[in-house]
């Protein structure tokens, strides 16, 4: 047990043909400025609307909240253009645009500047592990930055460009789930490391590869407020929630 | 927070293969820019190893890439370090949280080129493994079987200044006793032609705070620290403090309000007035408006302070500055010098800071180490002497 309990005031999944979610669904970014919009790839527009909606339903004030974002290919589509661009080697330059677009926090750097937000933010990757290192994250600046009323973890994984994906594909999905310490008035989790971890609900088959997919269950689990629920995938040793009574 | 204690370190980049030769060249004033290797075929100074790095062992085939080599090679030094504290706390109380801006995408680059060239690309190259940012992780796991919890953070240039923020939030929490951190980068066409792109690559050795600077030089190399709750070590983080700038993905707020916000955050959580700092490492990269805002506002926070600039024997190394950087503070503090601020000479009379250009002693008790990058990322990291 590490003795960090939180709840959890609002959380969002972008996943076409997952939990009601329509195929080809809009994104909401109208929380960017009409000309980032033009400027930012579908994984940060992904990243976007899930955060929007995710802080809307908790009531967050988004100039407040620290944001975590998790990614393991991160901006892949911008850096393959990149790849394309020094590959045809045109010129010693590469665009601007798209080389600072193709940071790992890039995401988090353009929700900083739509929500005016000079908070903490981060972005980070850990392989499989990427949606339990997010929350254990968040978890860990609630615990010890108590001015902080709200953290934001935003996940996002996009589908690899063709010519990379020779090891197979994905759908794209996004997520975020935005925490508080442990409320009394609502359910409450307890972040615990375990010897085995159960995963409990099927990920859709096109999601299955996808790095990011411990989010779907996480939202499932978190949405209906009930059950334990495995930060991982498979069963083995890893990170949980674990639902008190 | 409670402080964290540095009870080991190494460091590896263009001025030397292991700790002591780096720490050496700083004390020589010796600077390790190099022109451009052939391979990458740019007219620019860059920072780059001045030995070939060694392959990873067998096992670890399959993750063996520039960035990797260069993490074993500095890893190497903290072995007997991690051990014992693996011995004493547990392998799973010791976490790894590493900072990296480049992961393996030298190799991708190489990988690319061989598939447009060959029709497939190398049968050794994987996204996962080759690739992606986190095989790190997995190769310090499998060398020292360190189990905790365990990421990368990448936020460009402030990733590794970054990681000291989140060790000291993870052992502050109690899921850890002990943090392998730091940060790690290789040169890559990416890079080099990414901030080429931007107009910021000077193609002479970088020159920050000076009147004639004129761009960055990239570089590359690791730096990296066992950070634990208790013990003996020669330094210590006091604290980190964190901000964004919220203006601009690629310009710093022109008054410097982010850079600001992070040193005075970095105070507040240390508990120190601004008059308790005796030397700021300044993030200076030698662009013209970059050391502009940041000399203003240390200017303004620090009145007269000395302010050290070290790119100019590094080479900004992105994923791997901040820590570098930290570690050049420390060593101000432990040896009572600051070092001569290579490229600085002649100063920009318009920049009001009080800049070393010839190593001098110095007692200094607390120093700032500030780390600025893209998407507006401000880290100030406070740190001091042994207790």
């Amino acid at each position: 047990m590490t003795g960090i309990r939180v709840s959890l005031a609002g959380a969002s999944l972008w996943a076409p043909g997952v939990d009601g979610r329509a195929d080809g669904a809009d994104l909401d970014i109208s929380l960017l400025h009409p000309r980032l919009r033009r400027r930012t790839s579908f994984l940060t527009r992904m990243a976007v609307a899930v955060f929007t909606e995710a802080v809307a339903q908790a009531g967050a004030d988004k100039q407040a909240l620290a944001i975590v974002f998790g990614s393991v290919f991160g901006e892949i589509v911008t850096t393959y253009d990149l790849l394309v661009q020094l590959a045809e080697g045109t010129d010693e330059s590469l665009s601007p645009i798209k080389f600072h677009n193709s940071v790992h926090n890039t995401a988090p750097g353009y929700l900083s500047i739509a929500c005016q937000n000079r908070e903490i933010n981060t972005a980070i990757t850990a392989g499989w592990s990427t949606v339990a290192m997010g929350v254990v994250e968040a978890a860990t600046l609630l615990q010890v930055h108590q001015s902080l009323e709200h953290v934001a973890v935003v996940v996002a994984e996009e589908s690899l460009p063709k010519q990379l994906a020779f090891a197979g594909r994905y759908a794209s999905l996004a997520a975020a789930f935005v925490f508080s310490r442990a409320r009394s008035d609502g359910p409450t989790w307890e972040l615990v490391r375990r010897q085995a971890c159960p995963s409990r609900g099927e990920v859709p088959p096109n999601y299955e590869h996808n790095p990011c997919s411990p989010a779907i269950t996480l939202h499932r689990a978190l949405a209906e407020g009930r059950g334990d629920v495995s930060l991982e995938r498979g069963d083995g040793p890893g990170w949980m929630l674990i639902q008190e009574t | 927070m409670p402080p964290l204690v540095i009870t080991a370190f190494s460091l590896c980049n263009a001025m030397g293969m292991d700790t002591q030769s780096v720490l050496a060249a700083l004390a020589a004033g010796r600077s390790g820019l190099t022109p451009c290797p052939p391979h990458l075929g740019l007219d620019a100074a860059v920072g780059y190893l001045p030995q070939p790095v060694p392959k990873l062992p067998a096992a670890l085939a399959e993750r063996d890439t520039r960035l990797t080599r260069i993490l074993a090679c500095a890893l190497d030094e903290l072995t007997p370090e991690l051990n014992r504290l693996s011995r004493r706390y547990g392998a799973e109380r010791i976490g790894v949280v590493l900072g990296t801006s480049t992961g393996g995408i030298g190799d991708t680059e190489y990988a690319h080129a061989h598939m447009r060239e060959h029709g497939s690309f190398p049968t050794k190259f994987s996204m996962t493994h080759s690739h992606a940012l986190d095989s790190a992780l997995v190769v310090v796991r499998q060398l020292l079987g360190i189990c905790g919890p365990s990421y990368v953070v990448s936020t460009a240039c402030s990733s590794s200044a970054k990681v000291l923020a989140t060790s000291q939030r993870l052992i502050g929490a109690g899921l850890c006793d002990a943090v392998l951190t730091g940060g790690v980068d290789s040169l890559c066409q990416l890079t080099l032609r990414g901030f080429a792109g931007l107009g910021l690559l000077s193609p002479d050795p970088c020159r920050p705070f000076s009147k004639l600077r004129n761009g960055i030089n990239i570089g590359e190399g690791a730096a990296l620290m066992v950070v634990a709750r208790e013990g003996d070590g020669p330094g210590r983080v006091l604290s980190v403090g964190e901000s964004s700038d919220a203006y601009h993905m690629t310009s710093p707020h022109p008054k410097g309000l982010g850079a600001r916000l992070a040193m005075q955050r970095a105070l507040e959580l240390g508990g120190v007035e601004a008059s308790a700092i005796d030397h700021i490492n300044a993030h200076a990269t030698g662009t013209r408006q970059n050391d502009r805002v940041e000399g203003q506002a240390i200017a303004d926070m620090f009145g007269d302070k000395p302010v050290v600039a070290t790119k100019g024997y590094t080479g900004h190394m992105l994923g791997a500055a901040g820590a570098t950087e930290v570690l050049f503070a420390l060593d101000a503090i432990t040896r009572g010098m600051l070092p001569v601020c290579v490229g600085s000479d002649p100063l920009d009379p318009d920049i009001p800071v009080t800049v070393p250009l010839t190593a001098q002693p110095h007692s200094s008790k607390l120093a700032l180490s500030n780390s600025f990058a893209f998407g507006g990322s401000n880290v100030s990291v406070l740190i001091g002497g042994p207790q």
